[in-house]
């Protein structure tokens, strides 16, 4: 992993951001009206899971116009580097769609208000050493969270837990595991013990040594649920978390067009300058050559 | 600075104690620990703050264990018996998987403590019914609340069970309540 001086992965964090929430906002627009009104949720329930002011809102205006305000915040926050405007914007319609109204919110939504705090510091203060750390505390947090959950459950031991998600995906999934399957307990067995270590061991991320296998593991993880639970968005946006909070070589990869731009170092001349005060003494200073 | 991100982090970590307690209430440890954070979660001003960083949701993701899967599906009393379920209501997945997200408080009718959650399963199940009656209005409808139940690895190799099935919670006629209310 680079030094990263300039913390690049910080600088380009809100970006891909603001591209995923689009995303997942444009493949949610055709049940919106569904989702956002009357339809679903009798009107007497509505209080419990929603803030007065978000009813109100939606009583208002159609959830379409918010809804288009969010993927046009969005699409700017991933475009415009380090502007505040969409950014703040974006962290308070996330926050009226997903948090506030909460019935038919996940975790990927209060992982992605999570998210848009941080793009908020980042687009206002800029990164820094102290940001960097917080960013990464923040992922390291969660991890070891989730892997003492699951390091509770006896299922997450024997197997059983895996083959229960694997079995009920949450989403069309890529690929799906036939029954017959069964018969590979020892391989259930380990992926569940195998994801327990790798979750409860994330914070070993924080020392170099051991930075790449724990990133890289939990990034595989991630794609596997992707592939076999349908969870794309999700696992997309703890990709992108990982990938940035610690400069992944990947992420140097994936935001090549995005990441020359933001470099600040001059180029070096490959070839000597004649001048007629060129020192040619041998071991003598050149003075006119950068 | 350093005092707002202790702050920040002890919300965090009381939050997630508590899911964790909820979820696993007779491991004793946990209580300790819990006492001792929740005055920072006890005011309307960490409320508000955990709401808009997102902490409020906690990191227990499936755990500690996997729970079932809920649907709701309906069954047309007519010649042709013609049996959906309320994936026909929406037209995108992720739609879909939103709102069956929320149908997980079917559980409350496998743990009979949560009564509270019943009814509100309850009157999901009739909102259920009143759209797809806008589709399908001279229909006899009888909609139901099902769990999705998988064999488990030690099921399927003792041959106790070999296949999924969907477990009926709770349905609701058009003209009389087949379970109690």
């Amino acid at each position: 992993m680079s030094k990263s001086n300039n913390y690049q992965g910080l600088q380009l964090f809100p970006r891909g951001l603001g591209l995923l929430l689009s995303l997942a906002m444009i493949r949610l627009w055709p049940d919106l009206e569904l989702l956002y009104s009357s339809y679903l949720m009798p009107d007497e329930l509505l209080p419990q899971y929603s803030e007065k002011w978000i009813i109100m809102l939606f009583d208002w205006a159609s959830p379409r116009l918010y809804a288009g305000l969010y993927i046009g915040s969005g699409l700017l926050l991933a475009v415009i580097r380090q502007n505040c405007a969409p950014a703040m914007l974006l962290f308070v319609l996330h926050y009226l769609f997903f948090v506030g109204y909460s019935p038919w919110s996940y975790g990927a939504d209060y992982i992605g208000q999570t998210a848009l705090f941080f793009s908020i510091f980042i687009c206002i203060w800029g990164p820094s050493h102290y940001l960097q750390r917080f960013f990464r505390l923040q992922l390291i947090a969660f991890y070891f969270f989730a892997g003492l959950g699951k390091a509770l459950g006896i299922t997450w031991w024997n197997g059983e837990a895996v083959w229960k998600a694997l079995q009920q995906p949450v989403m069309p999934a890529a690929f799906t595991v036939p029954l017959s399957a069964h018969r590979y307990e020892y391989l259930w067995v380990g992926l569940g013990i195998l994801t327990i270590i790798i979750e409860l061991g994330y914070p070993l991320t924080w020392t170099r040594r051991f930075r790449l296998f724990f990133t890289n593991s939990i990034i595989l993880m991630h794609i596997g649920i992707a592939l076999t639970m349908g969870l794309i968005h999700f696992s997309c946006l703890m990709i992108w978390y990982n990938l940035c909070a610690w400069d992944h070589p990947l992420l140097h990869r994936i935001a090549k067009p995005v990441i020359k731009p933001l470099e600040t170092t001059e180029p070096t001349l490959q070839v000597r300058t004649a001048t007629a005060d060129l020192d040619t003494r041998e071991g003598g200073k050149s003075r006119h050559v950068k | 600075m350093r005092g707002s991100l202790c702050l920040h982090f002890g919300l965090l970590i009381a939050i997630n104690m508590e899911h964790l307690h909820r979820y696993c209430a007779d491991i004793s440890f946990l209580s300790y620990p819990i006492q001792l954070l929740h005055p920072l979660l006890a005011n309307s001003l960490s409320e508000t703050y955990t709401s808009w960083t997102g902490l409020q949701g906690g990191y227990a993701f499936y755990s500690p264990t996997v729970g079932n899967g809920y649907e709701i599906q309906f069954r047309q009393q007519l010649a042709n018996h013609k049996d959906t379920t309320a994936a026909t209501l929406f037209q995108a997945a992720t739609g879909l998987m939103r709102y069956q997200s929320f149908l997980d408080i079917g559980v409350s009718f496998i743990y009979t403590d949560r009564r509270d959650e019943q009814q509100t399963a309850i009157a999901m199940i009739k909102q259920a019914r009143e759209i797809y009656r806008v589709y399908h209005p001279d229909a006899s409808i009888c909609v139901s609340l099902v769990s999705f139940v998988s064999p488990s690895l030690s099921q399927l190799k003792t041959h106790l069970l070999s296949q999924p099935f969907y477990l009926s919670l709770y349905t609701y006629n058009d003209t009389i309540a087949l379970s109690d209310e």
